[in-house]
């Protein structure tokens, strides 16, 4: 604040100062009243000041007028008044000119004008007050109030006209920049104007120089014209001090009236004439100056916008001839200016879009001020064609034009960028229905299957459960997603005991990368639902896997409800049969049995015989019974494997003996092909044996008496293989593909044995498949039949991986 | 009849069977081969002649009325002298596995199917069950 202040302090001390010294200066010349004079400078500095620096340095004025009319014998009161009043003049002006959006660079003529008119008012306002002033303090009376007026008012207007324009001249850049570049020339234009003037005022008498004073004006225009407002005003100073001295001094064209404040008035008009028209012209110079500079440099701007940007334009006339091109030309088209001026356009426009550009050019020639935009093919000079997208608008009546004016650029990049960007879209389209129609698709799949579907991410947290799974788990997805599995749903055994979670299924998939299924295998889990249900269920889990990582896991689960129902209704069914068929069976088994033994008395050769038909009879239906239960359980499923270590000839032996009686009665020859160290195999007991005993009892069957049965038995790393061998009837060739046919009974044997109801090799066929094995045979009608079974080997090394359970139960067999 | 004398005390077999005809052929089966049979025509029944009778050796049929033979296994396996006494299941039921695994884990005992077997096969197996386990 300080600073500021000192500042302003500062400033308004020095125009005080200023103006006091311009003040005694002005007084000095002071002839009439002592205290008004005819050229009062101040006026014009006040003004200056006031215009340059702002109107708070007004204080300054009244200080230095003040401190001024002081020191002129005047009372202080007045002094007071006179300060108040030269202030209030300059302020005056300064406000109404600043009103007047008075430009102080002083270019204009509206300016000129302004300040012309302002400050001659301002002027009389201060001349007013000041006059106003003298008489209140009686330093004039009535009488001289007129002329006291008149040489106030008018050394105030001169003051301004003649120090004002020439501070705002030498204070504008423009204004000084234009005299150092004519220093020369200002100096002597000033200087001959300066001797012109003396030399008319001073050294011609008085009536010439009356009719010779207006050959200051060449000068005064000369620095109008050419030199700019510092010469201007500078010569006007010049004029004015020049013409007001000779006139003090009673020489020159002004010399007219006994009264000297008369003559001083002429004078004072002769000059504020001429300074005026200096002004006027200079102002009027420095617009058109203006003006040209503006155009100038708006038509740098202009050219070098047009030069520097890709787009070209052409003026074309009506018919088509190119009158104008601009530089871009030469890209676009490959032509420079002088080429293909002259030329028409339809030449060089590709013949496909020729009649579109002529129809659409003649309508536009016949619309004027209209403008249309069109994208046509054009030839460059090299040869090939380039799109331009194009703007023409018809500026033919525009006398500044008279031309068509057509704007374009290449856009052939941005319609092959287009034609591209609509062949992917049109692709991303499709891409994105094909996606949006699969992903329905999946989603509907999803919704509408009867199984569970879960997913979870890489940590196993739930992301996705579909609608079947949200009913059987009595779940929402909503509530759950987003929680791991493992906690959201709990899997129990069968005993009800929790799942941990490393061995539930959907771990496995994500840990191992493995599918898990829960079907294989007779174990059956149970998903513990929120309401406190089990839910038996077989589950399959499978990692997902993307780019060789597992991202996640998903499993499908099914409600086996049914099924166990279904399961347990077909063994319940079989044990149900298989029971009420065979225990009227056995009794009648073992009583003919207790009979036959004779030690419940004996019987005659008849009754015996008899019996023995009602045993063997009995056989055959236990057999066939036995046989019918096989082929159901088979057809159902419901064949348990119970693998255990077996001894197959042991097996054999067993069989064969079994069979001993009926090989004594054919006196079949029997040959054991094989040795009893045989390697264990890890097999199911009772069904092998169901088909060792097929397979011997049918060549036993189907060998008439004296033949011969080969039982052979041969292994390799991988399998066992078991070979029946007979002289029998053997199967005939027609017959070959029905072999293994539930209810197949060779026709050449069917006259000779009654017994045997076809089931035995389809229940083989089937045992065999079923423990992975296969079998074949080789047979020729009334030579024999060979039968070959072949099954996997699982070996002792493998046995002892055997959980401990199913050897106690291999010893427990072999007891 | 053939008595035998024998140096040791007769041995008791204990059969537990609905059907009548064959609880008839079972039990003349045995007496004849020299045993003292019992009979009980169910299980409950039969399990309390067991406690009653303490039989060396169990003649034990499946599907039965009140108790069948597997409950009334399981019960007498709970009692320290019922732990230990041999069973021969009888049959005519198919066994499966899960029941194989049972009556495994329940020594001493056996399954037989009965038309599987003629009687003296049966006779048989009571006889040379009681000297195994004798050893």
């Amino acid at each position: 604040m300080q600073k500021k202040q000192i500042n302003y302090w500062a400033k308004v001390f020095l125009l005080a100062g200023i103006y006091g010294v311009a003040a005694k200066f002005g007084l000095s010349l002071a002839f009439f009243v002592p205290q008004a004079t005819t050229i009062w400078p101040p006026t014009g500095i006040a003004i200056a000041a006031l215009l340059l620096f702002g109107t708070d340095l007004i204080p300054g004025v009244f200080i230095g007028a003040f401190v001024v009319n002081a020191f002129t014998h005047e009372p202080f009161l007045t002094a007071i008044a006179i300060g108040i009043g030269n202030a209030f003049e300059a302020w005056l002006c300064v406000t109404l000119l600043r009103r007047f959006r008075f430009d102080i660079r002083f270019g204009e003529i509206r300016d000129v004008v302004a300040f012309l008119l302002f400050s001659l008012l301002a002027c009389m306002v201060g001349a007013f007050i000041g006059t106003a002033s003298l008489l209140a303090s009686g330093l004039i009376v009535a009488s001289e109030i007129g002329r006291t007026y008149l040489v106030w008012g008018a050394g105030d207007v001169m003051g301004a006209l003649l120090v004002t324009p020439l501070f705002l001249a030498w204070f504008s850049p423009r204004a000084r920049s234009q005299f150092l570049e004519n220093k020369a020339e200002s100096i002597l234009a000033t200087l001959l104007l300066c001797i012109t003037t003396i030399g008319i005022f001073f050294y011609l008498p008085s009536t010439l120089s009356s009719m010779i004073k207006f050959l200051i004006f060449p000068f005064l225009l000369w620095g109008a014209f050419r030199l700019g407002n510092t010469t201007t005003t500078t010569m006007n100073l010049g004029v004015g001090v020049i013409a007001t001295i000779a006139t003090l001094r009673s020489v020159g064209p002004f010399v007219g009236s006994p009264l000297i404040e008369v003559n001083l008035l002429y004078s004072h008009l002769f000059v504020y004439v001429a300074s005026g028209i200096g002004l006027l012209s200079a102002a009027a110079i420095g617009e058109r100056d203006i003006g040209v500079e503006r155009l100038v440099s708006t038509e740098k701007r202009l050219r070098a916008l047009v030069e520097h940007s890709n787009d070209g334009v052409a003026l074309v006339d009506k018919s088509g001839n190119i009158l104008y091109v601009t530089v871009p030309t030469k890209t676009v088209l490959g032509y420079g200016e002088k080429e293909i001026v002259g030329r028409n356009i339809f030449e060089l426009i590709y013949i496909t879009d020729l009649t579109l550009v002529h129809n659409k050019f003649k309508w536009l020639v016949a619309h004027p001020g209209k403008s249309l935009t069109l994208q046509v093919r054009a030839r460059h000079r090299k040869g090939q064609w380039v799109w331009i997208e194009t703007t023409a608008t018809n500026f033919l009546d525009d006398p500044a034009m008279n031309a068509v004016v057509i704007n374009y650029h290449d856009v052939t990049d941005r319609r092959r960028s287009e034609e591209k960007l609509e062949s992917y879209t049109k692709e991303l389209e499709r891409a994105v229905t094909r996606t949006a129609e699969e992903m329905a698709r999946g989603e509907a799949l999803l919704s509408s299957i009867g199984d569970g579907f879960i997913a979870t991410d890489k940590a196993g947290k739930m992301i996705f459960m579909n609608p079947a799974a949200e009913q059987m788990l009595d779940l929402s997805v909503r509530e759950s997603i987003g929680q791991p599995l493992t906690e959201l749903l709990h899997l129990l055994d069968e005993e009800g005991n929790l799942v941990e979670k490393r061995d539930r299924p959907i771990q496995q998939a994500l840990t191992e990368g493995k599918t898990i299924s829960t079907i294989v295998g007779s174990k059956v889990y149970y998903y513990a639902r929120a309401d406190g249900e089990k839910l038996p269920v077989s589950i399959t889990a499978a990692p997902v896997i993307l780019n060789g990582e597992i991202i996640g896991a998903e499993e499908v689960f099914k409600d086996i409800t049914r099924d166990r129902q279904i399961d347990r209704a077909k063994s319940e069914f079989v044990s149900l049969t298989s029971h009420q068929l065979r225990t009227p069976l056995s009794i009648v088994n073992w009583y003919t049995e207790a009979l036959l033994k004779g030690k419940l008395g004996g019987f005659n050769k008849k009754q015996s015989q008899y019996l023995k038909q009602i045993y063997s009879a009995n056989q055959r239906l236990v057999n066939t019974v036995n046989n019918l239960l096989s082929v159901s359980r088979l057809e159902m499923g419901t064949f348990p494997m119970d693998l255990a270590p077996i001894e197959i000839p042991v097996i054999i032996t067993g069989v064969i003996n079994g069979l001993s009686r009926q090989i004594k009665t054919k006196k079949l020859n029997i040959v054991r092909d094989f040795k009893m160290k045989f390697p264990t195999i890890l097999l199911d007991r009772s069904l092998f044996t169901a088909i060792v005993e097929n397979l011997i009892s049918n060549a036993v069957k189907y060998t008439p008496d004296k033949g011969t049965i080969r039982v052979g038995l041969m292994h390799d790393a991988r399998s066992a293989t078991l070979v029946v061998e007979d002289t029998g009837y053997g199967i005939p060739k027609s017959e070959y593909s029905k072999v293994f046919d539930r209810f197949y009974r060779g026709s050449n044997v069917v006259e000779k044995n009654t017994d045997g109801n076809g089931l035995g090799l389809y229940i083989v066929k089937r045992l065999v498949e079923s423990m992975g094995g296969s079998i074949g045979f080789v047979s020729e009608q009334d030579k024999g039949t060979i039968f070959k079974v072949t099954v996997p080997i699982a070996t002792t090394n493998e046995i002892r991986h055997l959980p401990a359970h199913r050897s106690t139960t291999a010893r427990q067999q072999m007891k | 009849m053939t008595t035998q004398i024998m140096a040791q005390k007769k041995k008791k077999i204990l059969v537990v069977e609905d059907e009548e005809p064959m609880l008839v052929i079972l039990r003349d089966s045995l007496v004849e081969a020299g045993f003292a049979v019992v009979t009980a025509k169910n299980g409950e029944e039969g399990l309390a002649k067991a406690y009653q009778e303490r039989p060396d050796l169990v003649l034990l049929d499946v599907v039965m009325p009140k108790m069948d033979g597997m409950t009334m296994m399981k019960k007498l396996r709970i009692d320290p002298w019922g732990k230990a006494v041999p069973i021969i299941f009888l049959t005519n039921l198919t066994a499966d596995t899960a029941t194989k695994n049972e009556v495994a884990s329940k020594e001493p005992a056996q399954y037989l199917v009965k038309s599987d077997y003629t009687i003296d096969e049966v006779v048989n197996r009571v006889k040379v069950f009681l000297k195994n386990k004798k050893k």
